[in-house]
């Protein structure tokens, strides 16, 4: 009784506004009021760019990963065993790399892996200070999961990443920042690559086309004060993504080479091992 | 000497006290994000919802000035994105460029608002994109913006 009460209603909204918000191929045509370039000379030093970047999650790259049939997740979780130091830039790196462990869980759908995620991401964030600001999160991740609400297991992991860059930019440690948003984006990558290795296909390597990203996180790397690169693994983090960012240039057929597909993994787990190891 | 101790302790304690409440007033809270997010909740339920990533770019914008926003884009996804500024007449615009600095068609969406624009990109390949927001001279003062983006 109630629906047939709320849907006309909800259409009543819903309806009008989604006749408003149509869509229009956009070109930069003279007319509009504000002028818009044909293109951007990317080396003017005039060109205003935003210095934040926001790097890809990696349920961002699966959702164009199953649209050419990789559907299958099971096992690809993997756990390191962590024993924390006193050295926190080692710990932002291992805590981005925990958050990504999350997002592989999430697309296994395995509710125990996302709880020893949800586990892990408690245990690392509060080394870093910031548990408190992390806990609700946690523990939401946990219900979600046990429910199998994994759109918001989902949601919860992004959160709980975003939420510990915003603290660490609240405490002025932006350096810690960046190596959160390293640690993730080479779990990403490591898995990434690994799965291309074994179901390789050109449109699939196309998702490997990641230098101009690798190239931002290196310069934001090599720029980091020195006293945030504590520990002999960071030696190896610079020549790493000198060396991604070279395998990951597409050839002339917009492909990147099993050959290199299978390095990058090569390099991004030698890395990610190294971090731990240390 | 024992004076001194207590006054450095309690200026110690009123330094943690200001430290602690600042960091949690500055949530990430944001009314110009919240313009935008109030634009795009309805692409974000159904069938082919779009999923909202919690990372947003923020910034201070001068009337008649652009900024240019970097982001890795993958093919066979589809990625909108809402730009917002607080001034309701500001006449705004969000662009895409390709890696090499070529525009990019993309879909404008019109929205029931000015000052909240979106657009909606399948981009052709992999790699790095660049956003280019602007802001038209008329506006008087500089604006707050905000961005955020979702995927599909």
């Amino acid at each position: 009784m109630k629906w047939k009460v709320l849907i006309p209603l909800l259409s009543a909204f819903l309806i009008p506004a989604a006749v408003l918000a149509q869509d229009e191929e956009t070109e930069p045509a003279p007319a509009e009021s504000i002028p818009v370039p044909q293109s951007l000379k990317l080396e003017d030093e005039e060109l205003d760019i935003v210095d934040e970047l926001i790097v890809p999650i990696p349920l961002e790259i699966f959702n164009s990963l199953s649209q050419i049939g990789v559907t299958n997740w099971d096992g690809r979780t993997e756990f390191r065993s962590v024993t924390l130091n006193t050295n926190r830039a080692r710990t932002a790196l291992i805590f981005g790399h925990i958050v990504s462990t999350g997002f592989i869980a999430v697309q296994e759908r395995d509710k125990g892996d996302v709880r020893r995620t949800g586990l892990a991401v408690m245990k690392v964030a509060k080394a870093l200070g910031v548990g408190a600001s992390v806990e609700k999160h946690a523990t939401s991740i946990e219900t979600a999961a046990y429910s199998n609400r994994w759109k918001d297991v989902r949601s919860e992991l992004d959160r709980v990443r975003q939420t510990v860059l915003d603290k660490m930019e609240e405490l002025r440690d932006d350096d810690l920042s960046t190596l959160v948003s390293l640690g993730g984006w080479l779990g990403g990558t490591e898995t990434l690559s690994e799965i291309l290795s074994e179901t390789y296909s050109k449109d699939g390597s196309d998702l490997l086309n990641q230098p101009g990203l690798v190239r931002q996180l290196r310069i934001r790397f090599e720029n980091l004060p020195e006293t945030s690169k504590n520990g002999s693994f960071f030696l190896e983090i610079e020549k790493t993504l000198s060396g991604l960012e070279e395998l990951m240039q597409t050839d002339d057929a917009g492909m990147i080479s099993l050959e290199n597909v299978k390095e990058i993994y090569t390099q991004t787990t030698g890395l990610v091992d190294a971090i731990y190891a240390e | 000497m024992r004076n001194n101790t207590f006054i450095t302790f309690l200026f110690l304690l009123i330094l943690i006290a200001v430290r602690t409440g600042s960091a949690s007033d500055a949530s990430t809270f944001n009314e110009t994000k919240v313009l935008a997010q109030n634009e795009a909740i309805l692409d974000l339920s159904g069938n082919e919802a779009f999923v909202l990533r919690q990372s947003w770019w923020r910034g201070m914008l001068d009337p008649g000035k652009a900024k240019i926003i970097q982001v890795q884009l993958f093919k066979r996804n589809e990625y909108r994105f809402w730009y917002a500024v607080p001034d309701r007449q500001a006449d705004i615009a969000i662009h895409v460029y390709d890696s090499d600095g070529n525009f990019v068609k993309s879909l404008k969406r019109d929205l029931d608002r000015k000052n909240v624009v979106a657009t909606t990109i399948k981009p052709e390949k992999t790699g790095l994109y660049f956003l280019r927001i602007s802001l038209s001279a008329e506006v008087e003062t500089p604006q707050d913006w905000a961005v955020i983006y979702a995927y599909r």
